[in-house]
């Protein structure tokens, strides 16, 4: 870089102030202008500069199941629980990121059943984690095949596992639904699959409860018209008090077929003002609704690269944006434009209400199962547990920036 | 000072800062007590200021005079002061001086902690780089174009993000 060039030497912190002040356009132009500033946007706009998948290999699961989704598994500390149950016994898997290597840890788990309290072995439930209590809502017994509504606790101290008992609020057995941690006490469960009364059939619900956990009761909120469609395997987190849905499957209710969900909006639920809010992705040109068209008070339009729909995907928050990773997509991928188009790691600036991309190099195509981003030890990534498409296996990585800055 | 506690100076008493090239500057100690930094060398009658010339610590001054009433911010207000875009127009004029100075003055900001100027300063950067090409902005700052044409269009391969979609 030139001597004269008095931007270059501005520290990191006092670029990036002047980067928060430019739109997209401008800060494309800036990274135009030379290497140094490109991997400053990018850093700035990203976290990376140019990430790359680096897969963990050999690590020690042994287990004769796999997880079916991320709602299974849980995050504290830093460390991953993912329950799993077999017929006989449920164990608590850990992983612990602050170890090296990162090995599976194989926690016994003790069931504390009162007597007439039946053991339900599942799979496809949703968990969430309140301090150091895991609750697991629902999935389908692994023997009967039959959806369930059975409600786990698991302290992850102790690995005692209770029950706790259905109540008139219980929501109805389903699988492949979410749930979600809010204010330390609540826990909020979206989707899923339920069957049809009286049929064999089963339909994917817009179901939406909030459970209670220190009063141990439900309650479920009003449908409002800006709720998202019914749908199961969807994502959601949740970042500054409102809950983000993204994605997931329905069934065909003409040929019964199941697919990917239609919708590629992000729907939000401002849970202070228990409202719902609708994100419109951008048009295929990368273009906002057109502005003459008056969108009602609760659509925000946003601009930028392409979404797509998919399933299975992780959604998470890094620095006040909503990412979208992995998981399977409806579309047909153009690969000759795009690439590999799952590498692509999805973006959205809530402030500039537009969507970004960057590709992940050597990201292989695969369904979520757990995605850690705010690991704090090593800040140079993101850690992504991962299923490949048809087959039980597996992955485990970081995503890392190949540029050291 | 009054028992030498933060904001208890009143409008006469003053205290001498030093530049580092040794030009020394009284004044109001109510400046002084705004600014962390500066607040923290406060403990005495005069203080010395490494790292900012006289010439530099002199426009920070100056400015710092001309808000001395401006009311306080609060942590919480970080955002909304970021986010407002509006120069006033004596700032604008304060800061339409050459660019060595105005990067100069940026630096000293960052580095005695006066947050608005800092951000007045990166908004006014930040503001001579709407609107333009790439080329204007390298012509602007004095920017070596680094990539080969090659590389640049490696890179747009790579990282899709820079590229319209």
């Amino acid at each position: 870089m030139l001597e004269g060039n008095r931007l270059a030497k501005l520290p990191t912190e006092t670029l990036y102030l002047i980067m928060e002040q430019l739109n997209r356009n401008d800060l494309k132009n800036f990274s135009k202008t030379c290497r140094w500033f490109y991997q400053m946007s990018s850093k700035f706009r990203f976290g990376f500069v140019s990430p790359e998948w680096e897969v963990v290999k050999d690590f020690d699961f042994k287990s004769n199941f796999i997880a079916s989704n991320y709602r299974d598994g849980v995050w504290s500390n830093n460390i991953f629980y993912l329950v799993i149950f077999s017929k006989e016994e449920p164990i608590c898997w850990s992983l612990n990121l602050t170890n090296r290597p990162i090995t599976w840890t194989r926690n016994p788990i003790t069931k504390i059943l009162e007597s007439d309290d039946l053991y339900e072995p599942v799979r496809y439930s949703a968990s969430a984690i309140v301090e150091e209590i895991i609750y697991i809502y629902g999935g389908e017994n692994i023997e009967t095949k039959k959806l369930s509504n059975v409600f786990y606790k698991l302290d992850i101290k102790t690995f005692n596992m209770s029950k706790i008992k259905e109540s008139s609020t219980t929501p109805a057995p389903r699988k492949m639904h979410t749930l979600n941690t809010i204010d330390d006490d609540r826990l909020i469960m979206f989707g899923g699959k339920c069957l049809m009364e009286g049929e064999e059939n089963m339909y994917d619900t817009q179901h939406f409860a909030i459970y209670d956990v220190k009063k141990n009761i439900w309650s479920y909120h009003r449908e409002s018209i800006n709720m998202p469609y019914r749908r199961a395997s969807h994502s959601t987190t949740v970042l500054d008090e409102r809950l983000y849905i993204y994605g997931g499957q329905q069934i065909n209710s003409i040929s019964k077929l199941t697919e990917i969900h239609d919708d590629k909006d992000i729907h939000l639920y401002n849970i202070r003002q228990d409202s719902w809010h609708r994100i419109i992705t951008p048009s295929p040109d990368g273009s906002r609704l057109s502005p003459t068209l008056s969108l009602p008070s609760e659509w925000t339009a946003t601009d930028g690269s392409k979404v797509g729909r998919r399933v299975d995907a992780a959604m998470f928050s890094m620095h006040h944006r909503i990412i979208i990773l992995s998981g399977m997509e409806k579309d047909n991928f153009d690969y000759e434009q795009e690439g590999r188009p799952w590498e692509l790691l999805k973006s959205l600036s809530l402030e500039e209400r537009n969507w970004d991309h960057i590709r992940v190099k050597g990201l292989p195509q695969m369904g979520c199962v757990a995605v850690v981003s705010e690991y704090k030890t090593d800040k140079k990534g993101i850690f992504v547990i991962g299923k490949v498409h048809d087959d039980d296996k597996l992955i485990m990585g970081w995503i890392k920036d190949s540029i050291d800055m | 000072m009054d028992n030498g506690t933060s904001n208890s100076a009143s409008e006469n008493e003053t205290i001498t800062l030093k530049s580092c090239d040794g030009i020394e500057f009284h004044i109001d100690a109510r400046i002084a007590n705004r600014y962390t930094l500066l607040n923290n060398w406060n403990g005495g009658e005069s203080a010395c200021i490494p790292n900012v010339n006289g010439k530099v610590l002199e426009k920070v001054l100056e400015w710092c005079e001309h808000h001395i009433n401006d009311p306080q911010l609060n942590c919480g207000d970080d955002d909304s002061r970021r986010r407002n875009t509006i120069i006033e127009e004596w700032d604008e004029n304060f800061l339409s001086c050459d660019q060595d100075m105005l990067f100069e003055i940026i630096l000293a900001a960052n580095y005695l902690e006066i947050k608005p100027l800092l951000d007045l300063g990166c908004k006014t950067v930040a503001n001579m780089m709407k609107s333009k090409s790439p080329e204007e902005i390298r012509s602007a700052f004095n920017i070596d174009n680094d990539y080969t044409p090659e590389e640049e269009e490696q890179f747009r391969k790579e990282n899709e993000w820079a590229e319209d979609y």
